[in-house]
């Protein structure tokens, strides 16, 4: 997929935010007890650089992300932005789960505070899958 | 999936009976897998993905303490026991309250949502971090 870079206008300054890599399907079968099977769980990359004049944290920003069926979920941010230092790039996954069958066609992200910016993604690009060792999904104890 | 009680961001995910202590489950709330971890002294509400590789942590990681940093050479310290969950896969640990890697330059962090016992039952807060005072 083509890096995209945006700009989040922040209480503290402007934050660059860069797609890293491709979108990921992660497949994770068996891994909830009420196993929930209609549901997708999908991850992309970003990369952060705090862009103001002095260090910063943006511990409350959050992100939504628009179905191409035109649903709206929301979607976690798995990185630390409590310490961020300016020029210093920080990177995480977001991660969000669909309805199966349905892609991304849009991500959000915003902080209180400060202001929101916008990703477009292509829904008709496949996501990369990304699997794991069947001892770490089985839920058979002793695989 | 079973339909969880719920108002606004707030979820009942069972009764208090259901998590004894050192018990692990995954429960779905809205489209979130969430780990809920009684520790035996505290209940812990996360995500169910590791920050690192995405992998699902709570199933078949281990809730312990970790090695402490020591400044005295060959002397190790122990603690954070019950508040520490080491991913299965790559052994990276988190802080079950902040969710923060610990002892790492790693900068991923473990979702966290606030958990508490209302009127013995369980309540998770999508909306508020874990370790945060409820609102």
């Amino acid at each position: 997929m083509t890096s995209t870079t945006v700009i989040l206008e922040t209480g503290n300054g402007p934050m660059q935010i860069t797609t890293v890599g491709d979108l990921q399907r992660v497949q994770r079968p068996g891994h909830l007890d009420d196993g929930d099977e209609r549901l997708a769980l999908f991850a992309i990359r970003l990369r952060l650089v705090h862009g103001g004049k002095g260090p910063a944290r943006m511990p409350e920003a959050s992100a939504q992300v628009t179905a191409d069926s035109g649903a709206c979920v929301d979607a976690d941010l798995l990185v630390q932005l409590d310490d961020l230092v300016p020029g210093d790039p920080v990177e995480g996954w977001l991660v969000f789960e669909l309805e199966q069958g349905h892609r991304p066609s849009q991500i959000r992200i915003s902080e209180p505070g400060g202001g929101a910016c916008r990703f477009d993604l292509d829904p008709a690009v496949r996501a990369e899958i990304r699997s794991f060792p069947s001892w770490l999904t089985s839920t058979d104890a002793s695989a | 999936m079973t339909d969880r009680p719920a108002t606004g961001s707030r979820h009942v995910v069972g009764a208090v009976d259901d998590f004894p202590a050192g018990s692990r489950r995954v429960v779905k709330i809205g489209k979130r897998a969430i780990g809920i971890i009684n520790s035996g002294d505290d209940f812990y509400a996360v995500l169910d993905v590791c920050p690192h590789e995405l992998v699902a942590i709570c199933e078949h990681g281990a809730v312990s303490g970790t090695s402490l940093p020591s400044s005295a050479a060959g002397e190790i310290e122990y603690g954070l026991e019950g508040r520490v969950l080491r991913c299965p896969w790559h052994g990276y640990e988190f802080d079950l309250r902040s969710g923060d890697a610990l002892f790492t330059s790693f900068r991923g962090r473990l979702r966290t949502f606030a958990i508490w016992v209302e009127d013995g039952r369980l309540v998770v807060d999508l909306d508020a971090r874990g370790g945060a005072d409820r609102q």
